[in-house]
């Protein structure tokens, strides 16, 4: 190698990226003038690749030099006016400037990097041709071989330097079929193997086992003979080889660089080929300096002609597809620029990586002023202190203060670098997707010169360019559509920048067919990411972020551009990370706007300083919304009970509350817990003196207030991130050090909704999980209406039937009312006949619900519609229990009432049960005073089930939990006959005691009956191992009142 | 006219080392004979890596030039299941 100055190089690198800068808008804009050449425009591109070529020549970089030449000879012909520029042309060039770009990257490698295809592409415009679709594949292909098609069934397959490596006859549909892939892999037995540290027989085994090898050869030229030394250096081995194996992982499988494996043929289905980024991988391709071979994106339209040419793509690219030979249409332009574009427009953004920034002059003379001033403060403290002058030394301390601050704030702004950097490279992103995609749009950026911190920029630019490439693919219609609908075939995207509130928002808003909210909570569904239920619950807003959902592509037909289904969720995930905020706004039809809010910088950020049980946190003052004290007396007032959630009442709004304490685990001094296990908000919440402190913290779309023990000062903080140990939790956001020196930590305002499950999007799954860990319960209720509008529910599990009536078959006999049922009547009765509900009227359709009580068939009326609905909710049975009314809870948002079905007709028809008591009575009197001791964490069930084993005539005793039960019974030890015990309970479950009685010997001979909901096949042996008497499924009140009969008989008889 | 039979015995490790001199001494048999059949007898091989590969399809580049014929005997079960995977067998004989 030639000797590089390391600085000259460095110094040659950094201009010739100057250079390359701007090139790119100049040749657009010299496409869009066509043949309105202006000269000056020609002259400064030429300059550009003039520059870079003297440069080259001098430090020997001879590829760099030979590209940039064969450019200067296009530029010159067109300055000439010897050649016209168009679209074909300018992308060439294009193409052209993207490799020198690489070279320019990898400059140490560049004399050994390839050019030939852009080489040929120059070569060729510049000796008068125009070049056809064809010609352009030449231009960026760089290592390609070709399978040509001869007589439908006998295929060429040329390797990379073009030479013949399989002649054979084959039928490629019959080879692919069953999702197969046709490579040929090129695998060097030194270079790959030996080198690797492999052996050859275990890589090529690996090779022969994993599909089928169609052919097989062995380079022998390029071995040589003993006279020669070649066969040190290279032992080529050529598959041609089948497989189901993908192409984006058999290079990593095999451990092959690109270009040594070739897809000669596959399936068509682009789902087939990996789902990464684009834009990601590019960046990864661009590294083995591939080009890339595009992807039609209507192959459909296109009739497949004679002469199939087969085009091999690198596998990175991953798909293969049937090229058309080239048509005259000049809109039959293959998308070869467009993953060239990808590629380029990483690059550009790597431009912002780069190792130097710029800064302007001024800002740098501000910090060297700012330096001076912090010294002479400096000095004044030394002095100060050395004099023990404790005025001055407070003077010179808060000069300090007030300079660092300063200070600091100058070199943030060194740091900003104006949101143009990035900008920039759309309108060539937006031009070549507009081509491949047979779209007219226009690309208007507004706000260049907008700046942000360096990192939030980088960060920026692969979720921008996702969202452009959305706008362009799913936004816009093709211009037919538009016209159709009235529009300007030309399609608009705006990319535009503006500070507002001390954030900087970016909006990409286009006028194209708007999101479809249903569809996409359609797609949600199907795909299993969300369910019915959650779905029905959700506003517009809230369906249009399901596209946030990892998996979620509404497109039919995915295109290589976008719509792989990761895109969305990847880039909200990116600008949380950036602290940034997404927000949709659409409208069918018209168009839509996603607007992105960032904050200004990540360094330091101004927050609120909270504390809760003695710990100290920090909230983003960003997210602070605004700060609440609801005074003790106002405390029952404004802060209500939802279900399962607090609220606040603010202003008419209702904001859920999250205690911090809660959320994050943290132990305060618990207040009292009420009886029977409700705790009322404020018990929980509770200061000292009784008000409740809460932050309204905001992230985007969340909104919540957050209960704090204290409230301090507002500081501006240090953001220093979490070690790699502590990234897991999701509640953080970071960590600061104090002025006292203590730790800090910053929460995450959108992690801690994670964590407390107040997110707007609610995955099932969580769901499920959270149920298990808090050992909560799954009900299955029927819901029903009493009046229309009042929602009702019932356990399902007491449901006998549910007929479907006409009012008119009502009929009434001695003031009751009755219908005829399956050859008899049946007694039905309406709700307010017990319960204050509202009057039921009697017309139209009708539901009645039939239940079995005391032995008796028994209706209630209701309102149509009906439904079943299993659900972990949270049964309040204090707020509106009334007769007939066992408690409520929310379903659906509604707050609905759960009927006690047995209080509901004991009250009606008290008479019925006495039968069933006498009954009762007479075990008694066999079996004498025994009580049932009742085990249920649960209230409504505790009550249901104590209800209708008394209603049999036993006396209960019941415990709300395992450990209050076994205290009962060690204080009471002959008062109980028969245990009926709940499994899944807090604090000591059914299985634990269970095995306490029967190890007991004073209890063991207590039979225990499990309640329970779980009875799948390792709970009934988990629970015999314990030594369950019996397993009765919950709420199947018959069968359980049998079997604690039969319990008791035994038991007398045993004694008798 | 019968073809001439050039045997040579492969020892120990034919592996990057070894095989400069292995390829110099097989290149002293058959230098400037035509028509001749080389057997290579592999009996007490204990390593062949790629470069003892490469070295086979070197003598029998070389061979063919010379029209002569590459013959491998001896050959282990493990050194066989090896060729097998190379289709060795198709360019010379094994044994």
């Amino acid at each position: 190698m030639t000797m590089l100055d390391d600085e000259t190089l460095q110094m040659y690198v950094e201009e010739a990226k100057e250079h390359l800068e701007s090139i790119e808008s100049d040749l657009l804009a010299i496409e869009q003038m066509g043949e309105d050449i202006d000269e000056e425009l020609v002259n400064k591109v030429f300059r550009a690749a003039h520059s870079i070529k003297g440069g080259a020549g001098f430090l020997g970089l001879n590829t760099i030099k030979e590209l940039a030449h064969k450019i200067e000879n296009v530029l010159d012909m067109m300055r000439n006016r010897e050649l016209v520029p168009n679209p074909e042309i300018v992308n060439i060039l294009l193409l052209a400037f993207d490799r020198l770009a690489e070279l320019i990257d990898n400059v140490e490698e560049s004399n050994d990097m390839d050019i030939s295809e852009h080489v040929a592409a120059l070569s060729a415009i510049a000796s008068g041709g125009v070049p056809e679709s064809k010609s352009e594949e030449a231009a960026d292909k760089s290592d390609e071989a070709a399978v040509e098609m001869q007589d439908d069934n006998k295929i060429v397959v040329k390797n990379s330097q073009g030479q013949v490596v399989f002649e054979k006859e084959l039928d490629l549909d019959q080879v692919t079929k069953g999702g197969k892939f046709l490579y040929l892999l090129e695998l060097d037995l030194v270079k790959d193997v030996q080198e690797k540290n492999k052996q050859p027989y275990d890589v090529i085994k690996d090779i022969r086992s994993t599909g089928d090898v169609l052919d097989f050869k062995i380079d022998l030229e390029a071995i040589g003979s003993l006279e020669e030394d070649k066969f040190t250096k290279t032992i080529p081995l050529y598959f041609l080889y089948a497989t189901i194996i993908e192409p984006d992982i058999i290079n990593t499988l095999f451990d092959l660089p690109d270009e040594q494996v070739k897809v000669i043929s596959g399936q068509d289905t682009p789902a087939a080929s990996g789902t990464e980024q684009e834009v990601k991988e590019q960046i990864e391709a661009e590294k083995q300096e591939e080009q890339m071979q595009k992807i039609e994106s209507e192959p459909k339209k296109e009739q497949v002609e004679e002469e199939k040419i087969v085009d091999i793509s690198s596998s990175s690219q991953k798909q293969a597809s049937k090229q058309v030979a080239p048509k005259p249409a000049a809109k039959k332009d293959t998308s070869d620029a467009k993953p060239k574009a990808a590629v380029k427009t990483s690059k550009h953004s790597t431009g912002v990586h780069a190792e130097t920034l710029r800064v302007h002059v001024s800002l740098l003379e501000n910090l060297m002023n700012l330096a001076g001033e912090l010294v002479l403060s400096r000095n004044q403290l030394m002095q100060a202190i050395a004099q023990q002058n404790m005025h001055d030394i407070q003077a010179a301390s808060q000069r300090i203060d007030l300079v660092t601050s300063e200070l600091q704030e100058a070199i943030m702004l060194t740091r900003m670098q104006p949101i143009g950097n990035i900008f920039n490279k759309f309108p060539r992103v937006v031009r070549d997707l507009a081509r491949d995609l047979g779209k007219e749009i226009e690309l208007i950026l507004e706000g260049k010169e907008v700046e942000l911190d360096k990192t939030i920029i980088e960060g920026l630019s692969d979720p921008l360019t996702h969202l452009v490439r959305n706008s362009a693919d799913h936004g816009i219609e093709p211009p037919e559509e538009r016209i159709a609908k009235g529009k300007d075939p030309v399609g608009k995207i705006i990319l535009k920048a503006y500070h507002a509130s001390g954030q900087v928002n970016i909006e990409i808003k286009d006028d194209g067919r708007g999101m479809d909210a249903e569809a996409i909570a359609r797609k949600a569904i199907e795909k299993g990411l969300v369910t019915e239920e959650q779905v029905r619950s959700m506003n517009e807003k809230e369906k249009l972020n399901l596209i946030f959902l990892p998996g979620l592509s509404t497109k039919e037909q995915v295109s290589d551009v976008s719509g792989r289904g990761v895109g969305m969720d990847v880039v909200k995930s990116n600008l949380d990370k950036l602290g940034g905020q997404i927000d949709i706004e659409t409208e069918l039809g018209k168009g839509t706007t996603i607007r992105i809010k960032l904050p200004l910088t990540l360094a330091i950020i101004p927050s609120l300083l909270i504390s809760v049980g003695g710990e100290r946190f920090a909230i983003p003052q960003v997210n602070v919304n605004e700060l609440i004290e609801v005074p003790a007396a106002q405390v029952k007032e404004r802060i209500e009970k939802v279900g399962d959630a607090d609220v606040l009442i603010l202003r008419g709004e209702l904001i859920p509350l999250l205690s911090l304490a809660e959320v994050l685990g943290i132990e305060r001094e618990s207040k009292f817990e009420s009886a029977e296990g409700e705790d009322t908000f404020s018990d929980k919440y509770r200061t000292d003196k009784g008000a409740v402190k809460v932050v309204i913290a905001q992230a985007g779309s969340f909104k919540y207030g957050l209960v704090v023990d204290e409230l301090h000062d507002s500081v501006e903080i240090v953001v220093k991130p979490l070690g790699r140990h502590l990234k897991q939790c999701e509640g953080y956001a970071g960590a600061t050090i104090m002025g006292d020196g203590r730790v800090a930590l910053i929460l995450d305002v959108v992690g801690l909704a994670k964590l407390a499950e107040l997110s707007a999007v609610n995955v099932a799954e969580k769901e499920k999980t959270v149920e298990i860990e808090e050992g909560e319960e799954v009900h299955t209720l029927f819901l029903f209406n009493n009046a229309p509008g009042e929602a009702c529910a019932v356990p399902l599990d007491l449901v006998a039937r549910v007929e479907l009536i006409k009012a008119e078959d009502i009929e009434e006999i001695g003031g009751k009312k009755v219908i005829k049922y399956r050859g008899g009547s049946l007694p039905v009765f309406a709700l307010e006949e017990v319960a204050n509900v509202e009057h039921l009227e009697l017309q139209g359709d009708l539901v009645v619900i039939v239940f079995v009580m005391g032995g008796h068939e028994v209706g209630l009326l209701a309102t149509p519609p009906v439904d079943a609905v299993e659900t972990k909710v949270k049964i309040d049975v204090f707020s509106l229990k009334q007769p007939g009314i066992a408690g409520s809870t929310i379903i659906n948002d509604k707050t609905t009432l759960i009927v006690d079905v047995y209080e509901f007709f004991e009250t009606l028809n008290p008479d019925w049960f006495i039968e069933r008591k006498e009954v009762a009575e007479e075990i008694k009197k066999e079996a004498g005073e025994k009580k049932v001791l009742l085990v249920e964490d649960s209230d409504f069930f505790r009550n249901q089930v104590k209800k209708f084993i008394e209603g049999e005539g036993y006396k209960v005793v019941a415990a709300e939990d395992g450990l209050v039960a076994w205290n009962y019974l060690n204080e009471h030890p002959d008062e109980i006959s028969v245990v009926v015990t709940d499994i899944e309970m807090p604090n000591m479950d059914g299985f634990e005691l269970t095995k306490l009685i029967k190890e007991s010997p004073q209890f063991a001979h207590l039979p225990v009956i499990a309640l329970t909901s779980l009875a799948g096949e390792e709970d009934i042996e988990k629970g015999k191992a314990v030594g369950i008497d019996d397993y009765q499924i919950k709420l199947d009140k018959e069968k359980l009142l049998q079997s604690i009969f039969n319990f008791l008989s035994k038991m007398q008889k045993q004694a008798a | 006219m019968p073809e001439q039979e050039i045997n040579f015995a492969l020892e120990g490790d034919v592996v990057r080392d070894k095989v400069k001199e292995i390829k110099e001494n097989v290149l002293k048999l058959i230098q400037d004979k035509e028509d001749v059949q080389l057997v290579l007898d592999l009996k007490k091989v204990s390593v062949l890596d790629v470069f003892g590969i490469g070295l086979i399809f070197a003598c029998y580049n070389s061979l063919k030039q010379k029209n002569g014929r590459l013959k491998l005997i001896n050959v282990s079960d493990e050194l066989k299941k090896l060729f097998d995977m190379l289709e060795l067998d198709k360019y010379l004989e094994l044994a």
